[in-house]
């Protein structure tokens, strides 16, 4: 079995912050959204996932909290504060200039 | 609403202050998922327990993602360095022969370095305690005979109004004083007196009260007095009130005018002082140039460097020597930093700190052995751990904690063993420097574990970095029981051993040179007998005796009261004590009808002196009771100044007398052996090998010694002569009565004590050296037993084993030997420049010495080596 080629170094948190600016979700819900959303472009292994979302989290971008899932379990769920919502709009930009500056260069003709 | 570091903080404490909360959270997470996704597994329809092994692998390994989430929390390494810690206390406690072995040889490393440096700290690396000491100077005067001597009065004037690179310039004397308090005996109690500018130049603000300046050194000046803290506690208590009060001083009545702070003492370098008092100078005595008496201390300018001052005084004592034509040219000055212990001392302590950190390399070398033995036999756990992903620097990091830990135990260890080392040497070796206090203070404390550190670090390091790089493969193809290390490791390991026995024999050559020097100058002849003498001192205070006349009619009464108690053979009175030490004065001479002077010490004694010390009458007469004051002045010199003198004359009838206008020729009598001093020439020089002795009655002094030959216990003796001094005046205090031998002990104590320290760091360090040749030989003879139980099954005889063992330690030894030996010539070098009059070492003795460590470490080889000869065959075949 080959391996997906890893996420852009920094990519994962852009998605990550994405998909909670839309709603607070727990870890697994997350990993769920990724799958769903990216399908099978972009494979983000679980084992990576929590790592990331606990970076986010010291970082102060997210903010974690238990809450009773609609299963009844405990989980925990995370949310973006405003600071991260604030990095979010920064990061999406940076990307769309990064990737069309891309682009760009190679959509040039080859002569 | 809450910031970014807000929530950031926040979320980072609850990490940091409460761990076990940050992994319960994660296992819940993680269990949360997995459940999760076990749930939407099965609800795609696999079985119950597929859908759990599959959200599991989901998950791609818990510990792995709980690894990752953990690295993203702050202060992981403490929390590393805590788990490791923790981990190699509990390896070491499983393995207890190793941390046995490698504790002893941490404790006897540190402790030997922090003894040395503790005891050593406050002689060579504390400041004085005065304002900027750095800009204190001493001023010395110099000749060719010495280099730190005293000023006169008038030349001390003359510097300080000419020299241009000192703020102040002072000048001091040591005196003692007669304090009587009415209705009480009279006290002698130590006195400095100073010029006005004293303390302002110490810069040091009083206890209480003031200091006295230049206005109280005048002639006239109300006389005043400043105490010492010491004085004012034991003397009056403490009393607060006691600025203002007036004490009898030498018969005269002094004010109190302030008392200094307990730090101003210093008596490691002033001695004892309870007092200090003004000079008062008349005009006539500040033209005085013959008396040089004054100890001088300078404080430099701001900006000017020591060099600069020390030219600037060099060229203006020059001057002053040049502008008086009748003082001796070839004189000068110059300055030496304020420290408290002579530059031989600080050299010798040097070479003490230099053999102590050699024992120091030693037992890092012994541990990085013993170290290495233990990982190689752990290679096949850290290999396994390896494979199942524990990360490689993680577990260096584990080996050098381990190191680490164990230094840091051992460094702990040794505080005790330190602590009680240092107070052997402070009371055997300070006892007679009152005040001083050698201990261990906190900065002993933090340059002990700064050892221990260092240690584990050495020691650690490569162990750790040979153990990460063992291939897994290979480890694990190996059989457990047979594993050899590998070539680096042995390769490392025989380095070690061949630094370990020249470090030891480096060591061992430059304690013997040392204790062998040290022994040579003891068996010098000094030229008298110390055996059966006691020395006493006798200083006479008090109005009675302010004339000279006086002075001489008591001491001959005392001498003859002293010399009719019974036992006593022999009595004198001298000017100085027991020639342990050099005479206390020495005095430019010039024989009569030549004009070159001589430099000689300058003894004053009754007729008994040399009977009493047993001093040798080569020719001529002794002194007699009718060499007194208004009669021919007479002199007895020493054979080594009659021989320069008068080459090839008859010295007897010569006259020899002060330089100067008023010469007082003295007729030479008599010439006696030569007394030589040599335990303390040989650590400080002496002034002069001349000796010129005059008659106590032909002179006017006023501090004297009793000597005593006897046949009787000296402190029997002591009680006797108190008693037959006080039925005298009973308020003259006999002092420091002590016996010759005591003080010649004094002289050579220092050294020999330095000695012993040598010696037993180079004991340290051989039986260090052999436990690791030991040790090492014997691990890799454990290596070696299925080969040689082989060897023997196939026919090999026991002492063709044993030899197959031996030579590659007898290879190792040589080396060692000789690379120490080649160290050993270099460090007795060193020592000859320290101690330029120190014996230099023979050849034999170092060759000695090196035969000695050799014959150490094969006898270390040989045990393990006649027990692998004894191996059953069968015994060493099945083990493999």
């Amino acid at each position: 079995m080959s391996k997906p080629p890893d996420l852009v170094q920094g990519t994962l948190d852009l998605l990550l912050l994405k998909i909670l600016a839309l709603e607070p979700l727990h870890g697994w819900a997350i990993s769920q959204r990724l799958k769903q959303i990216s399908g099978d472009d972009l494979q983000v292994s679980d084992g990576s996932l929590y790592p990331a979302l606990h970076k986010l989290e010291l970082n102060g971008w997210i903010t974690a909290e238990w809450k009773t899932s609609d299963l009844g379990r405990r989980a925990k769920f995370y949310s973006l504060t405003r600071a991260g919502r604030r990095y979010l709009g920064q990061e999406t930009a940076e990307w769309h200039r990064l990737a069309s500056a891309i682009s760009r260069v190679l959509d040039l003709k080859e002569v | 609403m809450r910031s970014r570091w807000g929530h950031a903080i926040a979320a980072r404490l609850k990490a940091v202050l409460r761990p076990r909360r940050a992994e319960k959270d994660l296992d819940d997470e993680l269990a949360f998922h997995m459940a999760m996704q076990a749930r939407a597994n099965a609800q795609q329809g696999m079985s119950d327990i597929e859908a759990r092994r599959q959200a599991r692998l989901d998950l791609g390994g818990v510990e792995q993602v709980k690894e990752g989430a953990r690295d993203a929390r702050p202060l992981r390494w403490a929390r590393d360095a805590m788990q490791d810690a923790r981990y190699a206390v509990r390896a070491l406690w499983k393995t207890p022969r190793f941390t046995i072995a490698a504790l002893l040889t941490v404790v006897l490393g540190v402790g030997a370095n922090a003894t040395i440096f503790s005891t050593l700290n406050p002689l060579l690396f504390k400041p004085l305690p005065y304002h900027e000491p750095h800009r204190i100077v001493n001023v010395f005067r110099t000749s060719p005979q010495s280099q730190r001597w005293p000023f006169s009065i008038a030349n001390y004037y003359d510097q300080r109004d000419r020299s241009t690179s000192f703020e102040s310039l002072t000048a001091m004397t040591w005196r003692d004083t007669s304090f009587a308090e009415p209705g009480q005996p009279a006290e002698r109690v130590f006195s400095i007196r100073a010029t006005g500018n004293f303390f302002a130049l110490f810069g040091i603000p009083p206890l209480l009260g003031r200091p006295f300046t230049d206005n109280d050194d005048r002639v006239g000046a109300e006389p005043v007095v400043v105490l010492s803290y010491g004085f004012w506690q034991r003397r009056f208590a403490g009393e607060r009130g006691i600025v203002g009060r007036r004490l009898r001083l030498d018969g005269d009545t002094a004010t109190v005018i302030g008392v200094m702070p307990e730090d101003f003492e210093y008596p490691l370098f002033w001695g004892n002082v309870d007092l200090w008092r003004p000079f008062a100078f008349p005009a006539d005595q500040r033209q005085d140039r013959g008396n040089n008496f004054l100890r001088e201390f300078a404080r430099l300018k701001p900006g000017v460097t020591f060099e600069q001052a020390d030219d600037g005084i060099r060229a203006v004592v020059k001057k002053i020597l040049a502008e008086h034509p009748n003082l001796d040219a070839r004189e000068g000055a110059r300055l030496e930093p304020l420290s408290i212990v002579d530059p031989t001392t600080k050299r010798i302590s040097g070479f003490a700190f230099g053999l102590a950190f050699l024992v120091l390399l030693i037992a890092c070398a012994n541990l990085a052995n013993l170290q290495l033995a233990r990982t190689a036999a752990r290679a096949r756990e850290f290999a396994i751990r390896g494979a199942i992903g524990g990360a490689k620097e993680r577990l260096m990091r584990q080996s050098l904690t381990e190191s680490i830990v164990l230094a840091l135990i051992g460094g702990v260890l040794a505080l005790p063993l330190s602590y009680w080392c240092t107070q052997l040497i402070a009371q055997r070796q300070f006892s007679d420097l009152p005040g001083v206090r050698v201990t261990m203070d906190p900065v002993s404390l933090a340059f002990a574990f700064g050892c221990a550190l260092i240690t584990g670090l050495i020691f650690g390091v490569v162990p750790a970095w040979l153990a990460s790089r063992a291939d897994v493969n290979d480890v694990l193809k190996q059989n457990p029981k047979s594993m050899t290390s590998g070539r680096t490791p042995l390769r490392f390991r025989q380095a070690l051993i061949v630094a370990e026995i020249a470090f030891a024999l480096v060591a061992l050559s430059g304690a013997m040179s040392f204790i062998r020097g040290l022994q040579r100058i003891t068996d010098v002849d000094p030229g008298w007998r110390s055996d059966g003498v006691l020395a006493a001192r006798l200083n006479l205070i008090g109005p009675q005796y302010t004339q000279a006349p006086a002075r001489r009619t008591f001491f001959e009464t005392v001498r003859d009261r002293a010399a009719e108690i019974p036992g006593i053979t022999s009595a004198a009175i001298s000017s100085s004590s027991v020639p342990a030490f050099p005479y206390g004065t020495s005095t430019t001479f010039v024989a009569e009808g030549r004009t070159d002077t001589v430099l000689a010490y300058n003894e004053r004694t009754t007729p008994q002196y040399f009977d009493t010390l047993r001093i040798p009458l080569r020719r001529g007469r002794q002194f007699t009771n009718d060499d007194r004051f208004g009669y021919t002045p007479v002199a007895i010199v020493n054979e080594a100044m009659a021989r320069a003198l008068w080459p090839n004359e008859d010295p007897i009838g010569k006259r020899i007398g002060f330089q100067g206008p008023n010469p007082n020729w003295r007729v030479i009598v008599g010439v006696v052996g030569d007394v030589t001093f040599p335990a303390f020439g040989a650590a400080y020089g002496v002034d002069t090998t001349f000796e010129v002795y005059q008659p106590l009655a032909q002179t006017g002094t006023q501090a004297v010694n009793i000597l005593l030959r006897t046949t009787r216990a000296p402190d029997t003796v002591a009680a006797d002569l108190r008693k037959a001094v006080a039925a005298l005046d009973r308020d003259l205090p006999v002092f420091d009565v002590v016996t010759a031998r005591s003080v010649e002990a004094r002289t050579t104590a220092r050294f020999s004590l330095l000695g012993q320290v040598f010696g037993g760091f180079a004991a340290l360090g051989l039986v260090l050296a052999a436990i690791g040749v030991f040790g090492v030989v014997s691990y890799s003879t454990a290596q070696r037993s299925g080969e040689l139980g082989m060897r023997m099954a196939l026919g090999a005889r026991q002492s063709e084993v044993m030899w197959l063992v031996l030579k590659q330690g007898v290879v190792l030894t040589l080396v060692g030997g000789t690379a120490g030996l080649a160290g050993g010539f270099g460090l007795s070098r060193v020592l000859a420049s320290l101690m330029p009059r120190l014996p230099s070492p023979e050849i034999a003795l170092v060759l000695g010495t090196a035969a000695l460590m050799i014959v150490v470490a094969l006898t270390a080889m040989y045990i393990p080596a006649r027990r692998a000869s004894k191996i059953s065959p069968m015994l060493a075949l099945r083990h493999e």
